[in-house]
């Protein structure tokens, strides 16, 4: 068990130190200058001297080799650099938007997997009936339109039509009124989202799972059916899936860019996007590591569920 | 189970409905009073509010920060806080004299010391300023209310640049070493008519208050309030249903295909002729074929201008003479009109060697290679790749294979302007970018500029060396005239179609105005615009 740990241990810190690595490489490796979103496209093309001036200032003049020292020098030190798009802190600009995309993704991710695992349990066991046929086929429509059209869907529907909530934003202030306005759509464009995939997810496995001889036993004891689904099919079905929604906890932290720029709300995943547009290295890099660094915890955290949930990993 | 799981889904679902008509009902707050605020969408990027870090929220400052000289509606030089000038024999030192009842949103009047100093500070710490300024020596403020300005060598277009210069207040920025990185409380204190009041970037709105102090009086509305979205359509919508007034976007208007859906909604439009130039095929002209004449004209011939005014620009548009420069322009000349002739461009490639040799359906080059034209075009610019698709199908209707290579505006950038390792593209030209280095777009075509058509060609170099000397009016008209003969001899750009900007609004506002450079920006706007309930 702590060999087993300690293994894992070794292989998220060198998976760690890849993704830091890429990070540096990925965005230099994209055609065009950094220098061209503070210069302006009027100035850049005239005065070069102006760019090695500003090429210089940034660092950005240095060998790759250099610079890579330096990034990971900093990286290490907690010292993420400053953004030349925003004229900012890196860290500044995360910890800004870092709580408007969580609460665009959170709650649906929560609120999704759970409506998710129980609509797909539902579905997954005795799955050849008519009703539960409809159930699947609908969700798996949900799942395979777009969710920026599924937003613009809902943001035509609700807020031209109906005129009932405003065509894009994140709340500010404290107006209750302004919050949940600002709020609902994305939440349901999202969670009826991840509702869609996540029950697709489970009702495949309670599928297999139901074949079990375990179930047949189950049933055959009488159990009531809340206590059959809890204990019987949905636990064992757990694993897959809680490793499947922890990647997804993962992926909360880098927004959902489509949605964002339907809502035009200005969370991580749309600043990922203005970074790239600006070709903003230090902020492409930080938000990249800090999406990877949540990624591979939220593996780790499944990986740790996982051994609680199944016995059979906790012997082995 | 199912019944029971159907049961709780619809109990939320009503209590939701509940919850938020209760809250709605709550909204309503009596005897609050009604300030008349103009809401104007965006789809800028906007990201900080340093006007110097962020090129687009610079734009938006022209309310609250007055400049030397602006444009009025028919694209003329205008002085704003310059109330005459002179300028010596030699055209080396100008002599500003400022309007005296000028003053900085914290109540410090500004001054000639003010000036100078901005104009100084600018083009020593910000690196847009030392492009716009680069031919100025010096600033100094001659006494309260004179600036003298020196310049490196005579430099008739002063005020055209002096017009993008923001007046700053030396007691704010004079202890800013880091323009840019600048963020303190009175980074945004100007002279205009607009107070700025602060950037919520949750909600995406930057507001500006009326400036009750402003020198020419009042402005018609209490506020300003710029909405920022991150797509059209969202943007789009928010106009049709009212919660913003108007849209606006630098340099360009709404695109047409929107048109049709707003006129429903019985919104309002401003038409106006675009000073730029909607679209072009550009030519690397130092790269062979793009450097023969002949090449360029037989492209100009394959090019069907009719399907872009109707399909592009859905009849906002006219169709392109050679001569490229829109006739809103002073100075235009009447140059032939661009058409298409598909046999003409055959005769024309067949002349010049450009023929099917292998029988593969594709000319190849005289020497029987394989030819293919890059064409490269923005995805920036929302009508570049439908229109890239219409040019491909007419070049490769007289047998010239075409690549088309969508790029970013980095990239872009990078291909153009860095390594000028492009062959063709289609872009577009802004009123400002017509106005630079010697005007009526030479900044774009000569080689030593900008540049895009890389041209070196003494002929047209030696008439834009004349532009940026004379002083003589009726001189420039002659070298303008003589310019476009050029441009339409020699094809180094083809107009795809000249456009009309399309600016629409709700009925519920009156009295935008428009200018050229900056359009419902201008300072004529602040005074006229009415905004009903």
């Amino acid at each position: 068990m702590k060999e087993g740990l300690t293994l894992r241990f070794v292989r998220y810190t060198l998976t760690i130190f890849l993704i830091i690595s890429i990070n540096f490489l990925i965005p230099r490796m994209m055609p065009g200058d950094p220098t061209i979103y503070l210069l302006g496209e009027d100035v850049y093309a005239i005065a070069p001297e102006l760019v090695e001036e500003l090429r210089r200032s940034y660092g950005l003049d240095k060998p790759l080799l250099e610079q890579y020292v330096i990034y990971l020098q900093r990286m290490f030190c907690g010292d993420f650099g400053y953004s030349f798009s925003f004229g900012r802190p890196v860290l500044e600009i995360i910890a800004e938007r870092l709580p408007t995309t969580l609460l665009l993704t959170l709650p649906p991710t929560i609120v999704g997997s759970l409506i998710g695992l129980y609509l797909g349990t539902l579905c997954g066991w005795k799955a050849e009936r008519t009703i539960k046929k409809i159930l699947s086929t609908g969700m798996l429509v949900v799942y395979s339109v777009p969710p920026f059209w599924l937003g613009m869907f809902f943001l035509l529907f609700f807020s031209l039509k109906l005129n009932l909530f405003p065509s894009g934003g994140a709340p500010s202030g404290e107006n209750i009124q302004n919050f949940v306005s600002h709020v609902f759509l994305p939440f349901i464009t999202l969670t009826v989202f991840v509702a869609s995939h996540n029950s697709l997810l489970m009702r495949g496995i309670v599928t297999g799972t139901s074949r079990g001889e375990f179930v047949l036993t189950a049933l055959s004891k009488g159990l009531p059916y809340t206590m059959f689904l809890h204990r019987h099919l949905i636990k064992p079905s757990l694993p897959p899936f809680i490793v499947y929604a922890a990647m997804e906890f993962g992926f909360a932290f880098s927004g959902a860019l489509l949605v964002e720029i339907v809502f035009s709300w200005p969370g991580l995943g749309l600043t990922m996007w203005e970074a790239v547009i600006a070709r903003d290295y230090p902020l492409l890099q930080a938000i990249f590591v800090f999406s990877a660094l949540t990624v591979v915890l939220a593996n780790g955290v499944a990986d740790l569920l996982c051994v609680i949930t199944d016995p059979r990993l906790r012997r082995a | 189970m199912d019944k029971k799981v159907i049961l709780a889904i619809l109990v939320v679902v009503v209590i939701g409905g509940i919850a938020y008509t209760w809250i709605n009902q709550l909204e309503t707050l009596p005897g609050e009073k009604v300030e008349r605020t103009l809401i104007i969408g965006t789809t800028m990027d906007i990201r900080t509010d340093n006007m110097f870090a962020d090129y687009y929220f610079g734009i938006i400052t022209l309310l609250s920060h007055d400049r030397l000289f602006r444009m009025d509606e028919n694209g003329s030089i205008m002085s704003e806080l310059v109330e005459d000038w002179e300028v010596s024999e030699d055209g080396v030192v100008w002599t500003l004299r400022l309007v005296s009842n000028a003053t900085w949103h914290d109540d410090k009047p500004l001054t000639a010391e003010d000036v100078a100093f901005s104009i100084n500070y600018l083009k020593e710490k910000v690196p847009v300023y030392k492009s716009h300024l680069r031919l100025v020596e010096r600033a100094e403020a001659v006494d309260g209310y004179t600036v003298k300005v020196t310049l490196k060598e005579p430099w008739f277009r002063l005020p055209l640049n002096l017009m993008v210069v923001r007046v700053i207040p030396k007691h704010v920025w004079e202890k800013v070493d880091k323009p840019l990185e600048y963020h303190d409380e009175d980074r945004n204190v100007g002279s205009g008519p607009f107070i700025y009041e602060g950037f919520d970037k949750a909600s995406g709105t930057i507001m500006f208050r009326t400036n009750p102090e402003y020198r020419l009086g009042k402005p018609s509305v209490d506020r300003v309030v710029f909405k920022l979205f991150k797509n059209t359509e969202a943007m789009i919508m928010a106009l049709k249903k009212g919660e913003v007034h108007t849209v606006y976007h630098y340099a360009r208007g709404i695109d047409p295909v929107y048109v049709p859906a707003l006129n429903e909604s019985g919104i309002k439009f401003i038409i106006k002729p675009n000073f730029g130039v909607d679209n072009n095929l550009w030519f690397n002209c130092k790269k062979y074929p793009y450097n023969v004449t002949e090449f360029r004209k037989a492209m100009s011939f394959a090019l069907n201008y009719e399907n872009y005014v109707k399909s592009i620009a859905a009849g906002y548009a006219m169709f392109p003479n050679a001569g490229w420069i829109p006739p809103v322009w002073a100075h235009y000349k009447e140059t032939e009109k661009l058409h298409t002739n598909l046999s003409e461009a055959m005769t024309i490639l067949d002349s010049i060697g450009f023929k099917d040799f292998d029988g593969d359906g594709w000319r190849e080059l005289p020497n029987g290679s394989d030819f293919t034209m890059r064409i490269l075009f923005r995805t920036d610019l929302p009508e570049s790749s439908r229109l890239a698709e219409l040019v491909k199908r007419d070049l490769e209707s007289v047998g010239i294979k075409i690549d088309l290579t969508p790029a970013d505006s980095p990239t872009f950038r990078q291909i153009v302007d860095v390594e000028r390792g492009h062959e063709a593209f289609i872009s577009r030209t802004t009123t400002w970018g017509m106005m630079m280095w010697a005007g009526y777009g030479t900044g774009y075509i000569d080689a030593r500029n900008i540049g895009w058509s890389n041209v070196d060609d003494p002929e047209f170099q030696e008439v834009v060396d004349q532009m940026l000397r004379t002083t003589d009016e009726g001189n420039m008209r002659e070298l303008v005239h003589r310019l476009q003969d050029i441009y339409a001899e020699k094809l180094y750009i083809i107009p795809l179609y000249w456009g009309e900007i399309i600016q629409p609004y709700r009925s519920e506002i009156e009295g935008l105005s428009y200018d050229p450079m900056y359009g419902i920006l201008s300072k004529d706007t602040w005074f006229n615009v009415k905004v009903g309930s």
